[in-house]
């Protein structure tokens, strides 16, 4: 080690007038938390001897933003689809995943993510994906509702129901609105879709997000 | 006096700060000047250049954020028999600084029932000069995915999927499911020896750190003199600092502490001069092309094309979670791929919008024959939220007829501040 590392703060009583001046204890708080931060901002070593702080879940020096203590989480969204809202004046495939038009059918959204490293812990942000639904009724007229289920693979699923009564576009979140994440890997998860009216409603899209900072 | 800050990183040696070493006024001074360097590189404060925007090289440790990670479910067929198509094709962003990545990992779903299709995948330069290129090879976890390794580079440029349709497509039809490309390294491992950070903070024994970040004491060179006393007014500020600096960039508590004593890390919305991050959002394909005459597919069943020439067409949405930004600070760019059969396609012209508003509408530009792209900047959007990114074409000559017919390929979001 040829830079002095530390994680470890002083009291106020420590630093305060005609307390007992510890060398070791000062300097090595003071200086060596000095260095463990400029590693963990910079991601570079703070001096020749390969680091003093712990790799990040990436293995990597410093804070990733992957959540605490690797910094504050990023949020983002991580897994989308696309589609085309109306067709007026454009043709092709406008992508909406499914239209349920039976009561009981089923769509399975094929979701397969990469998510990337975080350390897993409870709580932790990136261990739950926050799912969303984009759904429209079809027909014009009644109360289309779906049930929708999201789980990863060999894990109970999450559940919720949302009924549309009105035109447009109407954003499902499930309740509660998460998936089971893990990391640094790509996980296939399973989202469900069923209709459980008489009235049809088309599966427009779907998207993941990661929305927690600190925790869950 | 000077406020005391290092122009690089200095520390000081374990000699030092050993079992009854004097209190030497330059492991003070350094400790203070070195704090002083961290906190103006994470807030952009003070005239400091090189802050940290995750770009790696000293600048923070990459995000190691997914590059595309598009559902979809796309039926592959064609109407015109077996051909060569680009059966995805979308912009991609890197953020700067180089590649903080030894390489890219390409993956596609195909659910097909019939031979798994002769796949690739190539990586074009915003010139649309071929940079790298490789085949999609079997994943044995999974027989309807294949994969590749690439190399990209920092900045914009188009990533495309490959595959030969076969003339027997009514019959073994492909699905195409997903396409995914995010960074990979080789890694030495995911430990180096010591201890884990804690995150359990103890009670008890508190360590108290300002309310928030802005209660920094710079600590000026004077108050720390050769000869002068151990100042306790110097010694709690930096201890103080320290504390603070802690919480804002680790996210989590001090070492003693309960909890967290501020509310405000890093998120790029406070401080104002806090350094902005470059990142991707994601890419989304959504059309076919052909790949050898460079014109829109016949795989009419996977394609995005204007039918007038009028108005406004809406040709492409998505529901994203936007990012903890300054919208204000932060601009969203977003760049399309886009084929062009004849006449002038370049009198296209594309808009992008969320419910924060509209983008300024921009004209096609030819990449290469056939390939046109626009890159939209400034993009209105609510940080922190959920909404649709939606793009719309218009003409700038109008018409009910197509005279000019174009294909949305693909198109891409990212922050590139």
């Amino acid at each position: 080690m040829l830079r002095i590392v530390s994680t470890e703060p002083m009291t106020d009583a420590e630093c305060r007038s005609l307390a007992p001046a510890h060398a070791r204890r000062i300097a090595t708080s003071i200086a060596g938390r000095a260095r463990a931060l400029y590693e963990l901002a910079s991601g570079a070593a703070g001096a020749a001897d390969g680091g003093g702080t712990p790799l990040n879940p990436q293995g990597r020096l410093g804070v990733d933003r992957s959540g605490p203590p690797w910094g504050d989480a990023h949020t983002h969204p991580m897994w989308s689809t696309e589609f085309l809202e109306t067709t007026a004046g454009v043709a092709g495939d406008p992508q909406y995943l499914s239209t349920l038009t039976f009561t009981g059918q089923i769509y399975r959204v094929p979701c397969a993510l990469y998510v990337r490293p975080f350390r897993s812990y409870e709580g932790a942000p990136y261990s739950r994906g926050r799912v969303q639904i984009i759904l429209e009724r079809i027909g014009g007229v009644g109360t289309a509702t779906v049930a929708v289920r999201v789980s990863a693979e060999g894990d109970p699923p999450r559940s919720a129901t949302r009924s549309v009564s009105g035109s447009g576009l109407f954003i499902l979140a499930v309740t509660p609105p998460f998936v089971d994440l893990s990391p640094a890997q790509v996980q296939s998860l399973r989202v469900e879709v069923e209709l459980t009216s008489t009235v049809g409603m088309s599966i427009v899209g779907a998207s993941i997000s990661q929305t927690a900072r600190r925790r869950h | 006096m000077v406020r005391l800050k290092n122009a690089a990183f200095v520390g000081s040696p374990p000699r030092d700060v050993a079992r009854d070493a004097p209190i030497m006024t330059r492991w003070l001074t350094n400790a203070a000047s070195d704090a002083a360097l961290v906190y103006d590189k994470m807030t952009g404060l003070n005239g400091e250049a090189n802050t940290i925007n995750h770009t790696g090289s000293g600048r923070g440790c990459p995000l190691s954020l997914p590059i595309v990670n598009q559902g979809l479910d796309a039926l592959l067929t064609s109407s015109a028999g077996a051909g060569d198509y680009y059966i995805w094709g979308a912009p991609i962003f890197i953020g700067p600084g180089g590649p903080p990545f030894e390489a890219y990992r390409v993956e596609v779903d195909i659910f097909r029932r019939g031979p798994w299709l002769a796949t690739s995948c190539e990586v074009r330069s915003l010139a649309w000069a071929l940079s790298d290129a490789g085949s999609l090879e079997s994943d044995d976890a999974d027989e309807y995915t294949r994969f590749a390794t690439l190399s990209l580079s920092a900045g914009w440029q188009y990533l495309l999927i490959r595959a030969n349709i076969s003339a027997s497509a009514a019959l073994d039809a492909s699905r195409l499911r997903g396409v995914r490309c995010y960074p990979v390294r080789s890694s030495t491992g995911q430990n180096n020896g010591i201890a884990p950070l804690d995150l359990t903070a103890p009670s008890g024994n508190p360590s108290p750190v300002p309310a928030a970040l802005s209660s920094w004491t710079d600590i000026d060179s004077g108050q720390v003199a050769d000869d002068g006393p151990l100042d306790a007014w110097v010694l709690t500020k930096t201890n103080r600092n320290l504390s603070a600096l802690w919480e804002y960039i680790t996210g989590s508590p001090v070492s003693g502490n309960a909890s967290m004593q501020m509310l405000n890390t890093v998120d790029n919305t406070s401080p104002a001069s806090e350094p902005l991050l470059a990142m991707p959002m994601g890419s989304w394909g959504t059309g076919a092309a052909d790949a050898l005459a460079s014109k829109p597919s016949d795989l009419t069943l996977f394609e995005r094309r204007p039918t007038t020439q009028a108005g406004s067409l809406n040709i492409s949405r998505t529901w994203l979670q936007f990012p903890v930004f300054s919208s204000a600070n932060n601009p969203g760019n977003i760049r399309v791929l886009i084929t062009g059969l004849s006449g002038t396609p370049t009198n296209w012209r594309i808009t992008a919008s969320t419910s924060a508003g509209s983008s300024s509408t921009v004209a096609l530009t030819l990449i290469s024959s056939g390939w046109y792209t626009a890159l939209i900047t400034n993009l209105p959007y609510t940080s922190s939220a959920g909404q649709f990114v939606a793009l719309a074409l218009s003409h700038a000559t109008g018409g009910a007829v197509v005279n000019e017919p174009i294909y949305l390929v693909g198109w891409s979001l990212a922050f590139d501040p």
